[in-house]
């Protein structure tokens, strides 16, 4: 709390009495909305978060308990049996979903903010209780719009350290385990296009568009327009698909 | 009444006129007598016999008769007359309807005119006073002519037999048949044109006749004969029956007349005519064929056909040698060639129609930018072969003349940026090797393009020139400066092209250890350019330089017109006669790939000073090079530095890569500015506005490639509610 500055601490007491949370959370959500107070609270009330006042010291208690040895983290190992206390695969969708509550920054690792955060935005005291909330959270796959959320949150989470795009492996295995719940049925089809003719890596704008794409048009194509704003990597599979399908026919 | 004379008055005489004692009375059976004599008068005409009174007897009778108001009689039974007259004529003819009948029928026609002719100069006064009184009436000569056609009416399948007969006629006077009598036709559809049958039967008959008869000769002769004999045939066709209907038929049947043929002969066969014969006769340049075709088909409102034959045959040919990579040599002058010979087609044979002109500019534009850069560079390509010195055949004029027609070409082309990048290239060489024919020639062209395109286009290429012009002034100052003289003592000489940076192609620079005394040069020019002018940096560069060096051999000393590389390989035989790949490399420090061009140029061109060892053709790191003493040559002055003017497939690609670099830079530059003046902007719009502003063809998922890759560099972002507008990020 020392580092910050007079007027920041302001604006976290400011915070605190608007969505009555702990100071460090106040303080980590401001901070992670560039300190501008409005935005930080529209967020908190975009996302509908209760805000319970969780000791951190349960947190802290529970954190440790899957901490890394040299590292102030949670690392692969300590997920992994995360995960196991959860009952929950570690390549199971729902992890997404708790990374996301979380805000994790980059997969593979729970930094002690997120971890907390993640407790706390879903109001759980222990593992159990997290396990408790699984099907609820499950619920929000199904849910086209949170199931957006999940989506979008997955580009950055996958994303390498330092990199602006998806390496093409990673978006692709993200695609299948991504649409294998949204049950989008080209996804193969459009893995096969990405492997055979991209061969890039996947930016940003593709991965979120590909999504409206997927949306809008479900597997009938024909309604497609590419004059459109879709990107360019869309409007060749389109015409990649209908080229396949000529061939069939 | 009195008549005063003189003084005397005399009894006045008194003239009385007493009426007739006996009332003059008409003979008892006058009435009778006269029309008996009438009568039979008539029945004498009829009969083509003598009339036994004279006409003017009759004439009289015939008036007396009226004026005995016995007009409405005597009318009525000259009718009578007529009608039993026309009855018999017709009525005998009727039972022959065979194959003279058409004849007969014309002679009985003319006689009953005649006949009545004459009966209506007997009857003359009734006809005038009586008969014009009457307005129910008709005129003698009329009524003759109406009895006429009632009875051929009347009487069974005359009618029938006679229009079938005179179209039969036609007919056969259309397969050739000499033997038709025109005047029994002339006469007999004058006939049916009085008697008002013309356009009962006989017109629609004739032209059902005609339609079959065209139909199934535009087929036959589609069949049989070619395109080109088919068009003179339609031609002598249309005049046949142009000349047949003003001669014998009614002028109104003209136009249907004429258009039956037009259809059958033309109309039907056209997309068969053009399809088949338009391409040909293009490229024999058939004109008079093309001039005839055109007139046919616009005849029929085939001229758009026509336009659009031409428009694909340009974009079939130009295709062609746009798109045929092993004749590209020739591709410009193809181009040329054809551009030439289908305006004169345009010009001499499609009446130089505006129409044609705008939609051949959109068929060559389209075909040569079938290729996105090929066209623009081999364009570029012509125009050096043309410039260069050495350049055979023609003076200034020609020259000029060439350079006009390929202008044409380079019009079309959409892609002028690659164009000026290669022309940029071509020009440098020229200018820096020396190669050019004429400056005038040269400065003349660019004036050409910059009338063409504006002087923004020509602007680095006229900086250019400046260089080369202003480097001759240096040069001069610095030969005449004496503090430079003093320093230079190795009794070469040396001339210096300053380029300016960004006018110029950007070359890549090479290395090479320069021997000594080329390196004091440019150190002593390097210093007395720099005090003229402080601030500036100069580059060598390398590649493009040349030189000529004395070569002493066994024979006769020669001058040698080399590279610099060239040279610095030549400089190291000064001290040893053989020397490995290796010792050359070292020694001149030249890359490999740039090195071996050189050697392979001094020892296995035209002029060979080098020997390679072993002798293949291939330059290996192994192979050895010893001077060539024997070497012999008829010439005093040899050019060897051929290998700078050629340009390499590095130097093409090159040049194309950095078009392409350039053009992204340009759209880059292009969205950010629309957008930051819009700053919001919907994908559509932006696009429409993109295109707008460049000025080369580029395709739209390109540009969409573009606004991705400034999405992911954050200068845009999509809008959060629709993805189809683009924000600007400040």
């Amino acid at each position: 709390m020392n580092r910050l500055n007079k007027s920041q601490k302001e604006k976290v007491r400011h915070f605190q009495a608007i969505t009555d949370c702990n100071e460090s959370l106040a303080a980590s959500i401001l901070r992670s909305n560039n300190w501008n107070l409005e935005r930080a609270i529209e967020y908190v009330f975009a996302e509908g978060m209760e805000y319970s006042n969780i000791k951190p010291a349960v947190l802290e208690k529970i954190f440790k308990e899957y901490k890394d040895k040299d590292e102030d983290l949670v690392m692969a190992e300590g997920i992994g049996r995360f995960c196991d206390d959860l009952g929950v695969d570690p390549s199971d969708p729902i992890t997404l979903v708790i990374s996301r509550y979380m805000a994790a920054a980059t997969m593979g690792e729970y930094t002690k903010d997120e971890f907390f955060r993640g407790f706390q935005r879903l109001n759980c005291d222990s593992v159990s209780a997290m396990k408790k909330k699984l099907p609820t959270l499950r619920k929000e796959l199904s849910d086209d719009d949170k199931f957006k959320d999940t989506y979008e949150y997955a580009f950055g989470f996958s994303r390498e350290k330092g990199q602006k795009s998806l390496t093409l492996d990673t978006a692709i295995g993200m695609w299948k385990l991504l649409f294998g719940i949204y049950e989008w049925t080209l996804c193969d089809s459009w893995c096969d296009f990405i492997e055979t003719n991209h061969k890039k890596a996947i930016t940003k704008d593709t991965w979120f568009q590909l999504f409206e794409f997927a949306k809008q048009f479900g597997d009938d194509l024909s309604n497609y327009d590419e004059d459109g704003a879709w990107p360019y990597l869309i409007d060749e599979f389109v015409e990649w698909r209908q080229e396949q399908e000529g061939m069939k026919a | 009444m009195a008549a005063r004379g003189g003084g005397q008055v005399g009894p006045a005489k008194k003239l009385k006129i007493k009426p007739l004692k006996l009332k003059p009375k008409l003979p008892a059976n006058f009435v009778e007598t006269t029309w008996a004599k009438l009568q039979r008068s008539i029945q004498a005409v009829f009969a083509e016999e003598k009339v036994a009174y004279s006409f003017e007897e009759l004439y009289r009778a015939a008036e007396d008769l009226c004026l005995h108001k016995k007009a409405g009689f005597v009318y009525q039974n000259l009718v009578n007359e007529c009608e039993a007259q026309v009855t018999r004529v017709l009525g005998k003819l009727s039972q022959n309807q065979g194959s003279t009948f058409l004849s007969e029928l014309e002679k009985e026609w003319q006689t009953h005119c005649n006949q009545l002719l004459t009966i209506r100069s007997i009857f003359l006064y009734l006809d005038r006073t009586f008969v014009l009184q009457n307005a129910q009436l008709k005129s003698i000569f009329d009524m003759g002519l109406q009895l006429f056609c009632q009875q051929i009416e009347k009487s069974p399948g005359m009618e029938r037999t006679l229009s079938s007969g005179l179209v039969e006629m036609i007919a056969l006077e259309r397969r050739g048949d000499q033997s038709v009598d025109r005047k029994i036709l002339k006469s007999l559809v004058k006939m049916l044109l009085l008697l008002g049958l013309y356009s009962k039967h006989f017109e629609g008959e004739f032209l059902e006749e005609t339609k079959s008869f065209y139909a199934k000769e535009g087929a036959d002769k589609m069949r049989e004969l070619s395109v080109l004999d088919y068009l003179v045939h339609c031609e002598r066709r249309l005049e046949q029956e142009e000349e047949k209907c003003k001669e014998i038929l009614d002028a109104l049947t003209n136009s249907p007349l004429m258009k039956i043929v037009e259809d059958c002969l033309l109309k039907r066969h056209l997309d068969e005519i053009l399809d088949k014969g338009f391409n040909k006769f293009v490229d024999q340049l058939k004109l008079v064929d093309l001039r005839r075709l055109y007139k046919l088909c616009f005849r029929v409102g085939g001229s758009d056909l026509v336009r659009t034959a031409l428009c694909n045959y340009v974009k079939e040919k130009a295709g062609e040698y746009v798109t045929d990579d092993k004749n590209r040599s020739r591709m410009v002058q193809n181009l040329i060639d054809l551009k030439a010979a289908i305006d004169k087609v345009v010009l001499e044979c499609f009446d130089d129609e505006e129409s044609f002109h705008s939609s051949l500019k959109e068929a060559f534009e389209y075909s040569i930018n079938l290729r996105q850069n090929r066209p623009a560079e081999l364009v570029a390509k012509y125009i050096d072969a043309k410039l260069r010195s050495g350049n055979k055949g023609g003076g200034e004029e020609e020259l000029e003349n060439v350079l006009d027609s390929v202008l044409v070409i380079f019009r079309y082309i959409s892609g002028k940026d690659v164009f000026e990048a290669f022309y940029k290239k071509d020009l440098a060489k020229r200018l820096l090797l020396g190669k050019s024919s004429s400056i005038d020639a040269e400065k003349s062209t660019i004036g050409k393009f910059k009338t063409e395109c504006g002087s923004q286009f020509t602007n680095k290429l006229e900086g250019m020139f400046k260089d080369v012009d202003t480097s001759r002034d240096i040069m001069a100052g610095f030969k005449n400066s004496a503090s430079v003289q003093s320093k230079l003592k190795h009794g070469m000489e040396l001339y210096v092209n300053v380029l300016t940076t960004g006018y110029w192609p950007t070359y890549p620079p090479v290395e090479a250890n320069l021997p000594a005394e080329l390196r004091d040069y440019q150190e002593v020019f390097n210093k007395y350019y720099l005090s003229k002018h402080s601030g500036r940096r100069l580059m060598w560069q390398n590649s493009l330089g040349l030189c000529v060096v004395k070569c002493k051999f066994k024979k006769a000393t020669k001058e040698l017109v080399v590279s610099l590389f060239q040279t610095v390989v030549l400089m190291l035989y000064n001290d040893a006669d053989k020397l490995t790949y290796e010792d050359i490399e070292k020694a001149t420090g030249i890359e490999p790939k740039e090195l071996k061009r050189t050697l392979q140029s001094l020892s296995l061109g035209k002029v060979r000073v080098l020997v390679k060892e072993p002798k293949t053709k291939e330059v290996n790191p192994t192979d050895t090079f010893a001077f060539h003493y024997e070497f012999t040559a008829p010439l005093y002055r040899l050019r060897i530095n051929n290998i700078q003017l050629k340009e390499t497939k590095e130097e093409n690609q090159n040049t194309t890569e950095r078009v392409f670099q350039d053009r992204q830079y340009q759209v880059d530059a292009a969205i950010v500015r629309i957008m930051k003046s819009r700053k919001t902007l919907s994908h559509t719009l932006l696009i429409s506005e993109i295109y707008s502003q460049l000025r080369f063809p580029i395709k739209p998922s390109d540009l969409k490639k573009r606004i991705e890759s400034l999405i992911d560099r954050e200068y845009l972002e999509r809008d959060a509610s629709n993805a189809q507008i683009y924000n600007y990020l400040a």
